[in-house]
């Protein structure tokens, strides 16, 4: 697999770019479709860093994406191979990653094609994975908040307390509308 | 979740699992493979999917790993179906057999009556 990327690297000649890569956790499906259609326009992921990703440009090929989150497994682990083992042996070659999410890809087809979940309980079980940890992000925050207010004593009468408070509370809300979002996606599946 | 029962039903994932371990132990895309070919491409399991299912049931003790003679040296993770996982099968196949006799009955005798 490994090899064959690289043949098809040195054939584009290296046209590469970064370009933003950011996305909403509760909204991966979206980002997929996204990444799908720039591949369709010939600009496929190929790398990823913090909201950013480097694309190698191509006209010619195009591929389809799929996402994974799986907090579960620890980088360099037997099971992390494992896991990236089952979803070559499936098709799909492991492109990229980081935060503990898994980006794949594999050519595109016109018959369409087989997701890496294929059943209910087990794509139940990947946004629980995501609401858990938006869940534990959101409690975290309001713990941060809370102790920064004690530690420091903030009171209301402090000029830098509000934009912090703001940052916090936005934060917050942000957390909160992906952790309902993934609550309404479960109850739909 | 200690009797076999407890189990029951199977998801269709978990059903073909045990089964394509149940004859000897394989790999995560042998065991792709056999059910696709088991259930003529109705079942297909997908990569995340398979995966998340051979973790509970390795977990819950209704397969464990093994090691391959011939693939002793291979990355690919080999599982073989345990006591436990055989019986779960056994059960469900069971409760499987019962759900179809009695739809069978039913739809049978309707339709002699419709004639």
């Amino acid at each position: 697999m490994r090899g064959s990327k690289n043949e098809w690297k040195d054939a584009t000649n290296n046209k590469t770019s970064w370009r933003w890569n950011g996305w909403w956790m509760w909204n991966h499906e979206k980002h997929e479709r996204r990444l799908a259609e720039l591949s369709e326009q010939g600009f496929h992921l190929v790398h990823t860093r913090p909201f950013f990703a480097k694309f190698h440009h191509n006209p010619s090929g195009r591929f389809v994406y799929r996402l994974d989150y799986r907090p579960d497994l620890k980088w360099r682990s037997a099971q992390r191979e494992e896991y990236c083992g089952i979803c070559q042996d499936a098709g799909w070659e492991y492109v990229s990653g980081g935060a503990k999410w898994y980006y794949f890809r594999r050519p595109w087809t016109e018959n369409g094609t087989m997701d890496l979940y294929t059943d209910r309980a087990s794509l139940r079980q990947l946004y629980r994975r995501i609401r858990w940890s938006l869940g534990l992000a959101f409690v975290a925050e309001i713990v941060i908040l809370l102790s920064d207010t004690i530690l420091f004593r903030y009171s209301p009468r402090d000029s830098h307390w509000w934009p912090v408070l703001g940052i916090f509370i936005l934060l917050d809300l942000l957390l909160g509308y992906g952790w309902v979002n993934v609550t309404r996606e479960l109850r739909r599946i | 979740m200690n009797k076999a029962n407890d189990w029951l039903p199977l998801t269709e994932a978990f059903y073909y699992i045990l089964l394509s371990l149940y004859a000897a132990p394989a790999h995560g895309y042998a065991i792709m493979q056999q059910t696709e070919q088991m259930s003529a491409d109705r079942v297909v399991l997908g990569a995340g999917t398979l995966y998340t299912a051979l973790n509970t049931l390795l977990k819950k003790g209704l397969i464990m790993p093994s090691k391959s003679p011939s693939e002793g040296d291979s990355r690919r993770k080999v599982y073989a179906i345990t006591k436990m996982g055989r019986e779960v099968l056994r059960e469900e196949i069971e409760r499987l057999e019962a759900l179809v006799r009695n739809g069978r009955e039913i739809v049978n005798r309707m339709e002699g009556m419709d004639e």
